[in-house]
């Protein structure tokens, strides 16, 4: 059987409004534990509400987070928590129809900050990240072509390093991905402070790349 | 080819930099909750800086800093809408009027902002933005609801609150005009409180007043 939220086997329903109830108020079918919770219309009606609400936050967050390094196996956790929370919600009375999007957001920042304390918490170094792996199994240039893109975006970086914190901060972003709505949002600055310091990094360190003999040629 | 990176040619080579990923933290790693913090934009810029410096340079924080980013910024950039699905094809007539209701209210803003610096001063120069309608305790219907304020000096942006009685967020929605039409559900019946928050270009935030909207 698919794991489910734990949660699930003590609620029922009146339409999509919510309310946890003691399991013995739940129609016994001792066979399937978990299939009995499930098979009212109201419960049917809530569990695809939030399986529509997950399905449109994912995408809205994916759309987001792909282009800026966003791990996917990390997104599904954080969705696994948001779902239960959402059932959680019943228990306040919430009607699930009248929840904002901000009210997901809200949750689902919650429960990524609580992923990552849980990680952190439990030693990050025994936990096994398949990321970790992905630059030997995914290249498929030669050894000796990937030992030197590496030292390249590692001389990169290095002369980044060097550049001052206002724009080694907006270069960074934008390499990896961030667009410039992003960058103003977190660092507080208009847009045409962040486009400035932009252009001005990014030519800053065209320059220290020339100086240090770097050129697009050795990628080729 | 040219000796000097473009765009394309820089992020192309910067990459195998971001392929690394770990779940392994330093001693100077931020917490969590630092990350955050720096994500919102919220603290002294010098200390933001500091953050996401670090986060944006070490492979365990930059997958956090991803993380955090797109499930909690994506509000402001999402399309504004209710939980409860909103289809185009149901609200197509709605949203054609609705333009229509806009292109009249940016011709109001305009009147107002041709009425002269008084007028601007009394639009909330020293304070928040001024609402104009729905007056307060207004009673609407389920449906578009056009909210409309006055413009302030050096606004960013504005966002539209509409909130519970309880303090819940019903809806909220970023915006640079300052007239919006807002979808009200039929489930949302009862007394709720609305507001306009306006982002300024110091990165501070001026609130207009809390009026009551009736929902019939």
């Amino acid at each position: 059987m698919q794991a489910k939220p734990p949660l699930i086997g003590a609620m029922t329903t009146t339409g999509t409004h919510l309310r946890l109830v003691r399991d013995d108020e739940l129609p016994a079918v001792p066979e399937q534990p978990y299939v009995r919770v499930m098979s009212g219309p109201g419960l049917d009606r809530v569990s695809s509400t939030i399986e529509a609400l997950i399905t449109r936050f994912r995408t809205m967050v994916r759309s987001i987070g792909a282009r800026r390094g966003l791990v996917e196996a990390d997104l599904d956790e954080v969705l696994q928590d948001v779902r239960i929370r959402l059932w959680q919600a019943g228990e306040g009375g919430k009607v699930l129809d009248d929840l904002g999007s901000s009210y997901l957001y809200t949750v689902a920042t919650t429960a990524a900050l609580d992923l990552l304390r849980r990680r952190r918490a439990r030693r990050a170094d025994d936990t096994e990240d398949i990321r970790e792996h992905t630059d030997v199994t995914t290249d498929t240039a030669s050894p000796h072509d990937a030992v030197e893109a590496r030292e390249l975006a590692s001389q990169i970086d290095a002369a980044i390093d060097t550049l001052s914190i206002d724009r080694r901060v907006a270069v960074r972003f934008h390499l990896a991905g961030y667009d410039r709505e992003d960058i103003a949002r977190m660092l507080g600055w208009t847009e045409a402070r962040t486009r400035n310091l932009l252009y001005r990094g990014l030519d800053d360190l065209r320059r220290r790349l020339t100086v240090m003999g770097i050129s697009p040629r050795r990628t080729g | 080819m040219s000796s000097h990176f473009d765009d394309e040619a820089l992020r192309a080579a910067y990459e195998p930099a971001l392929r690394e990923s770990t779940t392994r933290h330093g001693p100077d790693c931020p917490t969590e909750s630092e990350l955050l913090s720096a994500v919102r934009g919220a603290g002294d810029e010098a200390e933001r800086l500091r953050v996401l410096d670090h986060a944006l340079k070490c492979p365990a924080c930059r997958r956090e800093l991803a993380l955090l980013h797109a499930v909690s910024s994506g509000e402001t950039r999402a399309a504004p809408r209710r939980i409860r699905d909103l289809s185009w094809h149901r609200w197509r007539p709605a949203v054609m009027a609705a333009s229509l209701v806009l292109a009249v209210g940016l011709a109001g803003v305009v009147r107002v902002r041709s009425r002269g610096p008084e007028e601007v001063m009394r639009a909330g120069a020293a304070a928040g933005p001024v609402l104009v309608t729905p007056a307060n305790g207004a009673a609407a219907g389920a449906g578009l609801v056009r909210f409309v304020w006055r413009p302030i000096p050096g606004v960013i942006q504005y966002t539209l609150e509409v909130d519970a009685t309880d303090g819940t967020v019903l809806f909220s929605s970023p915006t640079r005009d300052t007239t919006f039409m807002a979808p009200i559900a039929p489930t949302a019946a009862g007394d709720h409180r609305w507001l306009i928050r306006a982002k300024l270009e110091d990165g501070s935030e001026k609130r207009s007043e809390a009026r009551v909207l009736r929902v019939r």
